[in-house]
């Protein structure tokens, strides 16, 4: 049983388990008008909102909350919200207030990078089950006691990789796992774009209609700078995580899981730089990140300054097999032979639908191995993206002990996760939380 | 310079003598006379060298050399019906080097003997056409190009893409800015080989003086599993598949690139054995990135990743072994056997170029390419310098394989920092005292 038993769910939950002489009844019709999933959903501006949109697409959850820093955010998406559900969520400024709201059952959190470990772990303490963009976290160490959270508190937590959840994935898994190309042992994902260059306004004092304090968060102390609010965060290193962490994360996830790499590599190497980018971004803009694992290795190519397609695609994954191989993108797969004939292929949307659908229906089974990102999953990948960067910033090849999540290397250890926070927004350790 | 294509044979070489810039002829003899070769090695590579050789009407090929006789004796068949005239059949390569009629030789011996015998060769005045990779280790390969410059002897390194003619097109399109500024080259090997099972040790067999075989290296006994192939896989006498095929692309890459003629500054990798479970040393799934320091000629960083699969049947973007470029504005994907293919901004086909026949064509305007330079002067396309970076490519990566570790090179010193266990890999050791151990000049 939980320790913070407040969530309605679970009352829900253990009230049928002991069997208060109901009838039991399959999921779906469990499901009421009035006992819908509510959802507090964090950070809807713009990945956010597309998210919350997908939420409130199932008519068993109901988004009851909006929480965000900026006043005309919030106002804009709850009344858009309650246009579309009949329902006026709740406007919040501060997450600490839906903490304490046992009516809310999940968080959706699309905040920036920064936030994303600490709101997941907020949430499972209170008792809510939490979907969290990807990367699940912005650094190592926090990520890892997220994971921790999520098994402490018993919650359903899913990372927001949604071409998991797409059908074409599983079967592109099953042709690998079927033996069909033989022995596979490399896999290749890759990420080219051509990004716009960023240059950071001057800092200012915050403006009015945001809570900037909020923003930051568990980040560093920092003036305000609209640039850096608005977007650039991403390209940061105390708030983002780059482009590994914000694409790239996608397709290394899903080139490891067809390769049925299930957990972290042994080792990692980078090569790479700004080559192209001459401005504020701290992240490199040309990346070959290696990792290795004890019989496969899986690279990861990145090229922010063009968008040249490999086997014509801007972005996927190839897995190079004894007798052929397998080509993913974000919606389908390809398997060709030795001769480059198509053996078999399969496609289907991006999975954005299905994979809000899996963590809602576990929400209300209970079944953690049911979510097809279940956080730890979500975690794997974020922490190579993490030790992608890392590799690079350090510039070692560094090996990685799956069991503490530490480097061979103290250099890498110090970029492991902060070391400081700011007052309010400490993040637990991992033995506390 | 004019183009070694124009030059396959030896009256059109008279007229390139005529067309040729101020550099003097490195040609002792007369206009008319033949340029005498001696082949040594004769493996398959070799005997192709040897044939196409004779076959032209201003070479007289006058000896062929291997420590296995029986390989030579074969080889001399050849020769004589391509060129009919019979080369002498010799097992010791001095014999060759003590003929002063000889003005050049090949050299397609394993790849522990490439060092040597072009030094040996350049120190008895004749020039070198050598296979690739060049060296088998980083020193080695300075010092060829030490002894080609002190000997004012041509060099010229067997990749012979360097002169295919879509190749060239591929290049000057590259470097003309078609695809904008490039920033990444990729380099790969994408095949299926064979598993080469297990040997034993035993004795040599009696056509080979397997004591010539190993030449300056330790007294290393035989083995079933070395002998005349498989010695690529093993780090005694080969460089692996990265030295191997690998070094062609990856010279066409650093070409392409524009740091041909430069060293990476740092070294990353992986390089597994994966898929054989076998005799071979090296791996056989390899991803390796150099990155290319910025200099004053030429501001931009850059970086060039290889990767290698010989277990995979297929091929990549369609080549098996090919080349990408990529350019801010477009990107170029080149074969070297096969054709090119440039894309634009918004990755929409551009131009396209076949390859112009087969390899053996490449590897005669390479042969005319090697004997213009020596009649007219100059310096060969895969001149020994450029060579030499090619194989120092194949080097780096190979020793950042093996130590697991991203490996900092400085370009100057042509040694790793702060890496004693890697720098020692920048060299082998050698039988004290042997007559072809290539002397620090």
């Amino acid at each position: 049983m939980d320790k913070v038993s407040g969530s309605r769910r679970s009352f829900l939950q253990s009230a049928s388990a002991v069997g208060l002489g109901f009838q039991v009844l399959p999921a779906s019709q469990l499901v009421a008008a009035n006992d819908k999933i509510n959802v507090a959903c964090i950070g809807v501006r713009g990945r956010g909102n597309s998210v919350m949109q997908t939420f409130a697409a199932n008519s068993d959850c109901a988004i009851t909350h909006i929480c965000d820093v900026r006043d005309d955010v919030r106002k804009a998406r709850g009344k858009e919200i309650e246009a579309k559900t009949g329902l006026a969520p709740k406007l919040v400024r501060d997450y600490r207030e839906l903490l304490d709201d046992s009516s809310i059952d999940a968080f959706m959190v699309a905040t920036p990078d920064h936030w994303h470990a600490l709101l997941t772990i907020e949430g499972c303490r209170a008792g809510k089950d939490v979907y969290v963009e990807k990367p699940a976290s912005h650094n190592i160490a926090e990520g890892k006691i997220a994971v921790a959270a999520a098994r402490k508190y018993e919650r359903i937590v899913q990372m927001g990789t949604q071409i998991r959840s797409a059908p074409f994935l599983k079967e592109a898994r099953q042709y690998v796992e079927s033996g069909a190309l033989g022995k596979v042992i490399s896999g290749k994902a890759w990420e080219t774009a051509r990004n716009g260059e960023v240059h950071l306004a001057k800092d200012s004092g915050a403006p009015g209609g945001i809570d900037y304090n909020l923003w930051l968060g568990p980040s560093t102390e920092r003036e305000y700078n609209a640039t850096i609010v608005g977007g650039a965060w991403r390209w940061l290193f105390n708030y983002g995580t780059g482009d590994l962490g914000n694409d790239g994360v996608h397709r290394i996830d899903y080139c490891r899981y067809v390769m049925g790499l299930d957990d972290f590599p042994d080792a990692v190497s980078c090569s790479g730089g700004k080559f192209f980018f001459e401005d504020d971004q701290e992240f490199p803009d040309t990346m070959f990140v290696n990792y290795d694992y004890p019989d496969k290795i899986l690279q990861y190519e990145m090229r922010l300054w063009s968008r040249p397609k490999l086997f014509g695609n801007g972005e996927g994954a190839a897995i190079y097999g004894e007798n052929g191989w397998i080509l993913l993108n974000n919606t389908s797969w390809t398997a060709y032979d030795a001769k480059g004939k198509v053996v078999k292929s399969g496609k289907s949307d991006v999975g954005q639908g299905a994979h809000v659908r899996n963590f809602l229906d576990a929400v209300r089974s209970r079944k953690r191995e049911s979510l097809n990102q279940e956080i730890y999953s979500g975690h794997v990948s974020s922490v190579m993206c993490h030790a992608g960067n890392i590799a690079w910033r350090t510039d070692k090849k560094l090996r990685f002990d799956k069991k503490t999540e530490t480097f061979d290397d103290d250099g890498a250890n110090q970029l492991r996760g902060r070391t400081e926070f700011r007052e309010g927004f400490e993040i637990p350790d991992e033995t506390q939380v | 310079m004019s183009d070694p294509v124009q030059n396959l044979s030896r009256r059109s070489a008279v007229k390139g003598l005529a067309l040729a810039s101020a550099a003097p002829s490195l040609f002792a003899k007369g206009a008319g006379e033949k340029f005498v070769i001696g082949a040594i090695g004769l493996g398959g590579r070799g005997t192709q060298h040897a044939i196409l050789l004779a076959a032209r009407e201003d070479v007289e090929l006058a000896y062929v050399c291997d420590p296995d006789l029986s390989r030579a004796e074969k080889a001399a068949v050849k020769v004589e019906e391509a060129g009919g005239r019979k080369p002498r059949v010799v097992q010791d390569l001095r014999e060759i080097l003590e003929d002063d009629a000889v003005d050049a030789v090949t050299v397609a011996t394993p790849d522990h003997w490439h060092a040597p015998a072009t030094i040996l060769a350049c120190e008895a005045g004749k020039h070198a056409y050598v296979e690739k990779p060049c060296s088998h280790n980083v020193r080695e390969g300075r010092l060829m190009v030490e002894a080609a410059r002190r000997h004012n002897r041509i060099v010229q390194v067997g990749t012979q893409a360097r002169n295919s003619v879509h190749v060239k097109r591929a290049v000057e399109l590259i470097q003309g800015g078609a695809i904008g500024d490039v920033l990444v080259a990729k380099a790969w090997n994408s095949q299926k080989r064979k598993d080469i099972g297990r040997g034993t040790a035993g004795e040599p067999p009696g056509n080979l003086d397997y004591d010539l075989w190993l030449g300056p290296t330790p007294e290393i006994p035989y083995h079933s599993n070395r002998l005349h192939y498989n010695w690529h896989w093993r780090y005694d006498f080969g460089t692996g598949d990265m030295g191997n095929d690998g070094v062609h692309e990856l010279d066409l890459a650093l070409w392409g690139l524009g740091v041909d003629e430069r060293h990476p500054e740092s070294v990353s990798a992986i390089g597994n054995k994966l898929f054989f479970d076998d005799d071979q040393q090296f791996p056989d799934t390899q991803n390796v990135v150099f990155d290319f320091a910025p200099t004053d000629s030429d501001p931009q960083r850059k970086q060039l990743v290889f990767e290698m699969r010989i277990w995979a049947p297929y091929t990549l973007e369609g080549y098996e072994n090919g080349n990408a470029f990529y350019g801010t504005k477009g990107f170029l994907l080149l074969g070297k056997n096969d054709s090119f293919r440039l894309y634009g901004p918004g990755n929409e086909l551009i131009e396209e170029m076949k390859a112009d026949g087969a390899n053996a064509r490449n590897t005669q305007i390479h042969h005319a390419d090697f004997l213009n330079c020596i009649r007219n002067g100059g310096l060969p396309r895969a001149d020994i310098e450029k060579g030499h970076h090619g194989a120092t490519a194949c080097h780096l990566g190979n020793i950042a394989s093996r130590l697991k570790r991203t490996l900092f090179f400085d370009g100057e010193s042509e040694s790793f920092t702060g890496d004693e266990e890697a720098n020692q890999l920048l060299t082998r050791n050698y039988r004290e005292g042997h007559w072809a151990v290539p002397a620090n000049t």
